[in-house]
């Protein structure tokens, strides 16, 4: 997805406004004039200066320019489906890893998208039935981070 | 230095730290020579395990993951006139044209003399001059610290792209983000939008693994079902005919050894602007400038021997000042810190040992790369046919379980997703992402530097340069940002002209 530069001037100056409204009712570091707001405010100026040289850009060499250029991820049918895929697989694996554990939640997810990804049914089902697998064993077994065991924790310490 | 040399030897030697030498330098290997995977997503991706081990380790597995990775880069490049990794797209032309005219054992040959080359012109730049720095910059206060920081981002600025206008969209991108969460001199949470998890700010790993392999993710699906081709199938002799060509230009390698390593010094800029400036150079003082592009062995080796010069060169500011040369070395200060060590001039105080091995770790790579490499590109035909649907998937895996390790924290997730997100719509829009990467490193460094000079100077500006470095320092960053300015308007008025 692409900006024009008005386009993108014009997201930098709300972010200007966004910070700068948000920090307005930061405190003072007592006995001084100036406190935690001071930096951000700089940061807003500055963005406030970047828009007004692409609104400058603008004026000058962008008349005509479309405002957005969506790009093949977002006007592709089958690339946006593959990006909100890659996204929802994030969100799932907030959403159930927890309960569900590590191992069938990746394994899952492997599956899907390596099938949605064009690998045959014989490769999909071997990533997903090892990677996780491996996966799990470098980190939970080797690094000791406590990876979620979920519906297999009766496997690994009993009923 | 020398005294603290046989610990550090004894630190490398530890059987563990070898073995994960050699792990790293395969990983470097096999994520180089895959297109669409650089080499600073290789160390984001690696950052997760090294957390866990000790610092040298740590930091040893991160040299030979880079320096193989940048090499790794080229092979692709050869044979698919696709280049691995971005530090190869300077030359891939020159190099996949010696392949078509049968000579793909020479392409790699000098691909990979020159790597090893550049990467010990490099890493003896910084055995030298990274102490001599360090015991200049043991007498800076915090107003050259201010100064130096802000110096350092704006070369970052100047040199990350085509557009120095977008680099400072980047760079105030990412010291806004490093204002997230309780604020250095008081302690107010800033920006925090009711998340108690960001009042610590934003973890930097998941930061770094979403801008760097989940936004690759996201730009690589498109053509994720274009199937990579190999050409080749058959490689001969490689060092053969190599050592005539690099008798041939000893000065390309010289001066590409040496512009590599200058721009690796610089902040903001790496291994691929190394290459692609000493090409252009190269090109320039060329006698054969039309070859360039088409096959050309000396462009080649102007190239080749930039960006893995540049590599070490990148470890200077870093080192010494904190400052990241390139977005690695931005990497590697972030889990320096994590792991308690402040780099700066006292780490070659405090940590003679573990500098001395960070040392001999640079040149036992850049060593090694040879017969390593001489395997490897034996290997590439299989390496390179793994399927993108397997490995893709797998990528993601791993990065949701590398954000979520360093604090067991699943919001770290959310970050890494909107960190990606952020990072593709940047690339997309033309906006580099090093300067960025540099301002969430060195925002808090920033930021308290300057209100303590604040502080101490009762608000007013004229105390920053109240010093003799510091007024120094500011006008060299002034010289650096009237640069910027004249070249922004120069190119506004280039681009008034109608075509």
């Amino acid at each position: 997805m692409k900006l024009s530069d008005a386009a993108l001037g014009v997201v930098l100056l709300g972010a200007a406004a966004a910070i700068a409204w948000t920090a307005r009712d930061f405190p003072m570091v007592p006995g001084q004039a100036f406190g935690p707001s001071l930096f951000p405010g700089v940061i807003a100026a500055g963005f406030a200066l970047c828009a007004i040289g692409l609104f400058l850009r603008h004026a000058r060499a962008g008349r005509g320019a479309r405002w957005i250029e969506p790009g093949p991820l977002l006007t592709d049918p089958r690339a946006r489906l593959d990006a909100l895929l890659v996204l929802g697989a994030i969100v799932a694996y907030l959403a159930v890893a927890e309960r569900l554990g590590f191992i069938p939640t990746a394994a899952a997810i492997l599956l899907v998208l390596t099938r949605r990804f064009g690998a045959s049914w014989q490769l999909a089902i071997a990533t997903a039935a090892l990677g996780p697998l491996a996966i799990h064993l470098m980190f939970a077994e080797w690094l000791r981070v406590p990876l979620p065991l979920g519906v297999l924790l009766h496997l690994r310490y009993g009923a | 230095m020398i005294e603290a040399l046989p610990q550090a030897l004894a630190l490398l030697a530890q059987p563990q730290t070898v073995l994960v030498g050699i792990g790293a330098a395969l990983f470097g290997l096999f994520v180089g020579s895959m297109p669409g995977l650089s080499a600073t997503m290789a160390v984001a991706l690696l950052v997760p395990v090294s957390f866990f081990l000790d610092p040298v380790t740590a930091l040893t597995a991160v040299v030979m993951t880079t320096a193989m990775a940048i090499f790794a880069g080229d092979i692709p490049g050869a044979l698919m006139r696709i280049p691995g990794t971005p530090a190869s797209a300077a030359y891939v032309d020159d190099a996949y044209n010696l392949t078509k005219q049968g000579k793909p054992e020479l392409a790699l040959g000098i691909c990979l003399v020159t790597s090893a080359i550049g990467g010990l012109f490099g890493t003896a730049v910084l055995i030298l001059l990274a102490p001599r720095l360090a015991e200049v910059a043991l007498r800076f206060s915090g107003m050259e610290y201010f100064w130096l920081v802000a110096l350092g981002l704006s070369c970052a600025v100047m040199v990350a792209g085509r557009d120095p206008l977008k680099g400072a969209v980047s760079l105030l991108t990412g010291l806004f983000i490093a204002t997230i969460g309780q604020d250095v001199t008081s302690g107010y949470p800033r920006f925090t939008m009711g998340f108690g998890n960001l009042l610590s700010g934003v973890a930097f790993i998941p930061a770094m693994v979403g801008m760097f392999a989940i936004a690759e993710i996201l730009r690589n699906l498109p053509t994720i079902r274009n199937a990579a081709e190999v050409q080749v199938k058959r490689i001969g002799s490689i060092l053969r005919g190599t050592g005539s060509v690099l008798r041939r230009y000893p000065v390309n390698i010289v001066r590409g050894n040496t512009i590599g390593t200058a721009i690796g010094i610089l902040p903001g800029a790496g291994a691929d602007i190394a290459a692609w400036i000493s090409y252009a150079v190269g090109k320039r003082f060329s006698k054969d400038p039309d070859r360039f592009g088409k096959g050309s062995e000396e462009g080649l080796v102007d190239a080749g021997a930039a960006n893995n010069a540049a590599i070490a060169g990148a470890w200077v500011p870093a080192l010494v000042f904190g400052i990241p040369g390139d977005s690695v070395t931005a990497i590697v200060i972030g889990l320096l810190l994590m792991k308690g060590l402040q780099p700066g001039p006292d780490i070659f105080l405090m940590n003679p040992e573990q500098i001395g091995a960070l040392f001999l770790a640079f040149i036992i790579a850049n060593l090694i790369m040879i017969p390593i490499g001489l395997v490897a590109i034996r290997l590439c035909a299989k390496v390179l046919t793994v399927p993108r649907p397997v490995l893709t998937p797998l990528i993601l895996i791993f990065c949701m379980v590398g954000s979520f390790a360093i604090d067991n924290d699943p919001f770290a997730l959310v970050i890494m997703m909107v960190m990606g997100i952020l990072a593709w719509l940047m690339e997309e829009n033309g906006i580099p992402v090093a300067p960025a990467i540099l301002g969430i490193v060195l925002g808090d460094q920033l930021e308290k530097h300057f209100m303590t000079t604040m502080m101490k100077g009762d608000g007013s500006l004229a105390y920053f340069v109240s010093r003799p470095i510091a007024a120094v320092l500011a006008a060299i960053t002034a010289v650096v940002w009237l640069a910027i300015l004249v070249g922004l308007v120069r190119r506004g008025r280039r681009q008034e002209v109608p075509a």
